[in-house]
């Protein structure tokens, strides 16, 4: 992880921007973190679950036990009715399965601000679209972040300019983790089952 | 509880919900279907140690990262 790529988002007082501009920033830098995150989270994936070996990629296995009880038909107790017995086996799992990778995103970004619109622009379109419709006119706003009226201090330079504020609030959310990675978890849990070795009750999985 | 992970359970394929700190420790978690229970080998207990080591390093590079970006 770069430190330099870290940019922080310091909101502009002074200059007006256009109103998309101000609202996508915080969000941009959201994403960016997250397309990081992403980044270093594969990095830890490819190194801690996979071993290359000339350029092709094998999972680091570890190894489970297996606890079952089961009836025993060879042991029976003096009425003849068979004995639980406890069955120990082992089986082979990738580290991967058992890594709560899934939780390293961003989870949510709330991102709260007062703007001040400055100024409107409005381009009238009068020519008609390739399907003869008319097209609409088009708003653009531009405006500035403003002080959060809770700090509104009258006769300072603070003062807001006009009345033409918004609130504005954005809620935003990760996307599940990536297909890709969970179709390889995917293939990995379906291929588990144990593969009987031997006849004295010692199976293996094996994937 | 809260459990973090979830194994399909080698005997009937019923997800087995668990937890992989508390898999290091040594617990075992019980299949709710057919009452297998699982548990982490010793002999594999050094390799996912260090692996979940390195995940909550990495955990904490990105709550860094967060705090720094978003603000």
């Amino acid at each position: 992880m770069n430190p330099k790529n870290i940019r922080p988002f310091k909101p502009t007082f002074s200059k007006s921007h256009r109103i998309e501009k101000i609202i996508s920033a915080p969000l941009e830098a959201a994403a960016h973190a997250n397309a990081m995150m992403q980044r270093e989270q594969t990095t830890y994936m490819m190194e801690t679950g996979f071993n290359e070996n000339n350029g092709r990629y094998e999972p680091i296995m570890i190894e489970m036990l297996l606890v079952q009880q089961v009836l025993d038909q060879d042991d029976t107790d003096d009425s003849g009715a068979p004995q639980m017995k406890t069955i120990k086996t082992t089986f082979n799992l990738p580290i991967l399965t058992i890594i709560p990778i899934n939780s390293l995103a961003v989870d949510q970004v709330n991102v709260q601000f007062e703007m001040e619109i400055q100024q409107e622009i409005v381009y009238n379109n009068t020519r008609p679209t390739s399907s003869g419709i008319p097209q609409t006119d088009k708003t653009q706003l531009k405006g500035k972040i403003s002080y959060d009226s809770k700090e509104y201090v009258p006769n300072t330079s603070r003062r807001r300019q006009n009345s033409s504020s918004l609130k504005v609030e954005v809620n935003a959310a990760p996307l599940p983790l990536p297909v890709g990675v969970n179709i390889i978890l995917d293939l990995y849990q379906k291929a588990i089952r144990p593969v009987e070795l031997n006849n004295n009750n010692n199976t293996q999985q094996q994937n | 509880m809260q459990f973090n992970i979830h194994i399909p359970c080698p005997v009937c394929q019923t997800q087995i919900p668990a937890d992989s700190n508390l898999l290091l420790t040594g617990m075992q978690f019980s299949c709710p279907t057919c009452n297998a229970a699982i548990g982490l080998s010793q002999k594999s207990a050094p390799v996912v140690e260090k692996a979940m080591k390195d995940f909550e390093e990495l955990r904490k590079e990105v709550g860094n990262l967060k705090d720094n970006t978003v603000e």
